[in-house]
């Protein structure tokens, strides 16, 4: 691609985890950065400005890894984005990778890596202070002169650090134009490699014989696919060619016969060329830091107590979510609420106000409002994460994670996942194996999120006894509600460990996990996690949701003649405007009446002004007194009036009560209703009536519709909440055509058990598609998930009618 | 006067050199592109399963099972 010429030069930055990288990308770029998103894959790239009065450049910044060896669709874009075969980025001017001076072994391992795929590379040692004092003595241009590429020390703390290294990389961009470094990865040589010659001699075969198979490989990555014993590369390759398989397990038997066993080949080459590079620079390993976190460490992480600070700090978490995004969620749904109103009255009555505002505005706000729960959960989350704690609770839970054969890094996104699925299934990212990550992401939707206590609280609340036990510590509804709220998590435990082996086979995954020291968490890159996290949030699951509201909307909508429904509307905004005039004349006349006798004459100034001229008096604020006629006058037009107000209030009643059947039928009569008819046989074991179908139907987009939708379905009219006393009532009393009431306690339970583990919730399933990368995941979820709650609420239905 | 034992047998506290490394392929080089390698000097920080070693002064905590044996010498001299 010639462009790569004209464009702003694009550099990877590439590090293992806890070597700074985060802190120095944004220290070069600053906060606000566009996080690159990968079809098909979960991989956050951040791309930031590299900015001076003359010089620009773009920094991509890849995620923390300790190699290049791809074991996951995730891990080989990495590779891809390096090797410019990523479109979104293209072509690169070069690598920036940032080691730990304090640690250079192991962090030259990747190095050597990246410079292996033939990208000129600029070495970065970071943290060089603590390196210096653990006894680190070379300067860069020596151990530029040992590795054979440019390298500036740093530390990323230091201002004056930064800005050095900002004029390195700009040095660096100049020794290396994109034009001379060409895009043809792929006829480049190797020309200094580490690896043994039988090792390069395959590896030129292999590439011959790919590309007389038609798949021109660059070199590189043709090297991977010979090391990386049934790695991503490889599977691709062969799921493209199958006769690529035992190609491979000669050419791989035919090094190993030279003598270099393929397996572990690499480490086993790479460090013996680091150790010589870096040799007699070996450092003291740097204690200071490590001790305070070993000794905090003998606590945080010891079985017993550091598990009850774990399940303090859980707690304190889920306390703060619920109280801290409450009154933050409620403002934001009577804001929407005022939106609905004024657009409302800002357009026409018809299919297009009702789709602006029963559609878009609803089903938009309707998940903005849980913004804040998310921001709050991730921040919560970054702060643990930066600090280094949440590793020590990963670390923890594993034990506990193993039994159903998931490891501890699945653990924080379960427990995320109590407060909101959605933050949940996108915590799991830090899971780097696939089928883990993967029983994870299908799983999370079973704990019980927030959206399911409005079900549960209506219905409890309607249908379970209010009885308390030992003398009222105890009482039976909250201990139904814990029973549901544990429900899903309960369930989750076989879900996960029948995915492990069937979907997803597959060992109890290796646990490898750096536990990185403590620290003070920096604001900065807890703002930008959270920041990035809420944006694709909004950005990702809005789109989409939008447009299923509008769909479920329309379902709801038509076919039926809404003229009638229109017509009561037209006459009770009519109605609600006279009738407001009346009222502000009549508070006009009674504030009149009342001025007259305003101020009493026992206060010594009332007795003054009352002797002063009308003129003054009037100055003074004060009314003169009516004359007994006038009293008289007003108090008739009084009467009148509120009897008029009274007659209003009358017929916004009668409108009302029409009005609310009328919605009743047309939802009865829509494309929603119809199906809830057509499903009611279905429905019907679990001992639900059609109503409550359209309400499961209509509750798809998010599972708190429902309460909304039996108030219009018992004809109570919109805006019903699950606290209120007439929703309840007419739960209680509602009848089946024969007389025997439709809500049983059998019926209630079997309805929040279907909530308690359906997948009623777009945005999850959204959010699960994203994650996954594939919207199979998604139909999977929703599939799975509604037969469990349809057995489960079956199940309940016909058990507890044995005894009710 | 050497002596080989598994890593998981190394007790709170003491320091070890790794002498071999065993089992599965992929284990074994994420083993080593963390740091665990042959010669390399760790030090248990907290035994069990999953355990805490330090490795050049840095913490991780480690779950092999049965998918490999790390097998190491003890120093005498801790």
């Amino acid at each position: 691609m010639s462009l790569a010429v004209d464009r702003v030069p694009h550099l990877a930055v590439v590090g293992n985890p806890n070597t700074g990288k985060s802190t120095l990308f944004s220290a070069l770029t600053g906060i606000f950065t566009r996080t690159g998103n990968f079809p098909g894959v979960t991989v956050e790239m951040k791309l930031g400005r590299l900015k001076t009065s003359t010089q620009e450049a773009v920094l991509v910044d890849l995620p923390g890894t300790y190699s290049l060896a791809a074991r996951s669709a995730d891990e080989r874009v990495t590779v891809d984005v390096l090797l410019g075969l990523r479109p979104e980025i293209g072509s690169l001017a070069g690598a920036l990778c940032i080691v730990d001076g304090t640690n250079l072994e192991r962090n030259l391992y990747l190095f050597s890596q990246v410079r292996d795929l033939g990208l000129p590379v600029l070495l970065i040692v970071n943290m060089i202070d603590r390196a210096e004092k653990a006894g680190i003595s070379i300067t860069a241009p020596e151990l530029s002169q040992r590795l054979g590429v440019p390298v500036v020390f740093c530390n990323a703390h230091d201002q004056s650090s930064v800005a050095l290294v900002q004029k390195s990389i700009f040095e660096f961009i100049a020794q290396n134009p994109p034009a001379a470094q060409g895009t043809d990865l792929a006829a480049q040589q190797a020309s200094n490699s580490d690896f043994p010659p039988p090792f390069e001699t395959a590896v030129n075969e292999l590439q011959g014989l790919l590309s007389t198979h038609g798949r021109k490989m660059p070199r590189p990555l043709v090297s991977r696919l010979l090391m990386d014993i049934d790695g991503q590369i490889e599977q691709t390759e062969v799921q493209r060619w199958p006769e690529l398989s035992p190609h491979l397990q000669r050419l791989r038997e035919q090094v190993s016969a030279a003598g270099y066993r393929i397996s572990g080949i690499e480490p086993r080459v790479r460090y013996a060329s680091i150790r010589k590079a870096i040799a007699g620079l070996e450092i003291r390993p740097v204690r200071q830091a490590g001790q305070f976190s070993e000794k905090l460490d003998g606590w945080l992480t010891h079985s017993v107590f550091g598990l009850l600070v774990f399940i303090f700090m859980m707690f304190v978490v889920f306390q703060l979510l619920y109280r801290g995004a409450e009154p933050v969620m409620e403002l934001m749904e009577t804001a929407f609420g005022s939106l609905q109103d004024l657009v409302g009255a800002m357009m026409p009555r018809g299919p297009l106000r009702s789709l602006v505002t029963q559609g878009v505005i609803a089903g938009v706000g309707g998940v903005l409002v849980f913004l804040p729960q998310i921001v709050l959960l991730f921040l919560f989350l970054a702060i643990l994460e930066d600090c280094g704690y949440m590793a020590r609770a990963a670390f923890l839970m594993d034990r506990l994670m193993t039994k159903v054969g998931l490891s501890g890094k699945s653990f924080v996104p379960l427990m995320s996942s109590f407060a909101c699925a959605i933050p949940g299934v996108m915590a799991t990212r830090v899971i780097e194996n696939r089928k883990d990550r993967m029983v994870t992401i299908l799983v999370a939707p079973l704990m019980s999120c927030s959206a399911r206590l409005p079900v549960y609280s209506l219905l409890i609340g309607a249908f379970i006894p209010g009885v308390s036990f030992f003398s009222g510590w105890v009482d039976l509804r909250s201990l139904v509600l814990l029973a549901f709220l544990s429900l899903g998590a309960i369930v989750a435990i076989p879900v996960a460990w029948i995915l492990k082996k069937t979907i997803f086979p597959g060992e109890t995954p290796p646990f490898v996990m750096e536990l990185p020291p403590y620290k003070w968490p920096s604001i900065k890159t807890v703002f930008q996690r959270v920041y990035d996290r809420a944006a694709a949030f909004v950005v990702r699951a809005g789109t989409l949701i939008l447009l299923t509201s509008i769909v479920i909307w329309g379902l709801g909508y038509f076919p039926g003649d809404h003229s009638r429904e229109n017509a009561i509307l037209a006459e009770m905004e009519e109605t609600n405007r006279v009738s407001d005039g009346l009222i502000e004349r009549r508070d006009e006349l009674q504030q009149k009446l009342k001025g007259t006798n305003e101020v009493q004459p026992s206060s010594f100034y009332a007795r003054w002004i009352r002797s002063q001229p009308v003129v003054k008096r009037k100055e003074a604020g004060e009314i003169p007194p009516l004359t007994p006629a006038e009293i008289e006058k007003i108090e008739k037009d009084l009467i009148a009036l509120n009897q008029q107000i009274k007659e209003y209030s009358n017929l916004m009643e009668q409108l009302e009560g029409e009005l609310v059947p009328t919605q009743g039928q047309l939802q009865e009569n829509s494309f929603l209703g119809m199906a809830g008819h057509w499903i009611e046989p279905i429905v019907r074991p679990l001992g639900w009536d059609w109503r409550i179908g359209v309400g499961v139907l209509a509750s798809f987009p998010a599972r708190e519709v429902i309460i909304a939708t039996l108030g219009v379905i018992y004809n109570l009219g919109e805006g019903m909440e699950a606290e209120s006393p007439q929703l309840r009532d007419a739960l209680v009393n509602s009848r089946n055509p024969d007389g025997s009431p439709v809500f049983t306690i059998p019926v209630a339970l079997s309805i929040m058990v279907f909530f308690a583990l359906c997948a009623q919730c777009m945005a999850t399933l959204v959010v699960v598609a994203q994650e996954s990368g594939s919207w199979k995941w998604a139909v999977f979820t929703f599939v799975y998930m509604t037969v469990l709650a349809y057995v489960g609420a079956l199940i309940t239905f016909q058990v507890a009618s044995l005894w009710w | 006067m050497s002596y080989t034992i598994p890593l998981d047998c190394l007790k709170a506290g003491e320091s070890a050199q790794v002498v071999d490394i065993d089992g599965d392929t992929t284990l074994l080089t994420r083993l080593q592109e963390i740091g665990l390698n042959v010669g390399s000097r760790v030090r248990m920080v907290l035994p069990g399963s999953p355990c805490i070693i330090s490795l050049a002064g840095n913490q991780f905590s480690l779950r092999t099972d049965d998918l490999a044996t790390v097998f190491v010498e003890p120093s005498l001299t801790q």
